[in-house]
């Protein structure tokens, strides 16, 4: 069978009820995560439609959706994709609203004619690295564990889903608090680019 | 004497459970007994964090007492992005 571009190898009746008990999970406390701005849109098995808004912006903005796909699971982890929230149609690398970057440490910094007293580490420069990663012509993909494009990427084929499986990296709530705390809760405001045009001359009173 | 015991709603992954907790204790305490009680296995206690209903990361080592939760709390604790943003 399959559904979608996903094939469903495991009895369906599995996967949809392991799919409606992350859907009843989910309704089970809707108005709290509502209150985050995570809105659960649509979900017949095994999709899942969610709408991520910033409610700490003003005016709050839908900032992206995010489509699950529960094909085969939990023998295969979920589909994740970030959307349009409007049309559904997958961001391509450019369009992304949020890129998740997080906070990495990078190399030591060799500093030439500097000797640090023993004991001192050498300072390292903070980095930033995009949780969504794509190749060029490829959609871009939630790049963690518990990602179906994750484990299917070939870089990735020394951490197999069946080591992460047990602790829920797949389960819907996980993967929305990691797509929030990356992607939605860093934003503090708008950028917004003005072109400013000049159209006269400003002038004082005019004399008598 | 006041009672130093609490109990504590927590939504591990989106599944909720209560946990029976010394007020005494440090927050992160609650975690592997939560992970048992959901049957997460596979993760150590370290790779899991623990948030408020607003989203606000708390720190696991302060005394559950100082957070003075109200009696309805519930504490959100999920797995961590872990090691991820590398292809």
């Amino acid at each position: 069978m399959t559904t979608g571009q996903l094939t469903q190898s495991v009895d369906p009746a599995v996967s949809r009820t392991k799919f409606d008990s992350e859907i009843a999970d989910f309704r089970a406390l809707a108005s709290q995560y509502g209150s985050r701005g995570w809105f659960l849109a649509d979900a017949e098995f095994p999709r899942a439609f969610v709408v991520l808004a910033a409610p700490q912006l003003s005016p709050p903005p839908l900032v992206t959706g995010v489509s699950f796909d529960y094909s085969d699971y939990d023998l295969q982890p979920p589909s994740v994709r970030l959307v349009n929230a409007f049309t559904r149609e997958p961001w391509q690398a450019g369009e992304l609203p949020i890129t998740l970057p997080r906070r990495v440490e990078g190399q030591a910094v060799l500093m030439p004619g500097i000797q640090l007293p023993p004991g001192v580490a050498m300072p390292r420069i903070m980095q930033q690295q995009p949780l969504m990663q794509a190749y060029p012509g490829e959609l871009p993909f939630l790049c963690i564990a518990g990602v179906r494009e994750y484990h299917d990427h070939p870089a990735h084929s020394g951490d197999a889903w069946e080591l992460h499986r047990p602790s829920g990296a797949g389960r819907l709530i996980r993967i929305l608090e990691v797509i929030d705390t990356y992607g939605l809760r860093p934003l503090t405001g708008y950028n917004v680019n003005l072109t400013p045009q000049i159209v006269g001359f400003a002038q004082g009173e005019p004399p008598a | 004497m006041p009672d130093s015991k609490i109990q504590l709603a927590v939504i591990v992954n989106g599944q909720a459970t209560v946990v029976e907790a010394n007020l005494n204790a440090p927050l992160g305490t609650i975690i592997p007994r939560a992970l048992e009680q959901t049957g997460n296995t596979g993760q150590p206690p370290e790779n899991w964090e623990l948030r408020d209903a607003q989203g606000t990361l708390l720190d696991t080592s302060q005394k559950i007492g100082s957070f003075h939760f109200p009696p309805d709390v519930r504490l959100f604790l999920n797995l961590k992005a872990g090691v991820g943003g590398l292809v």
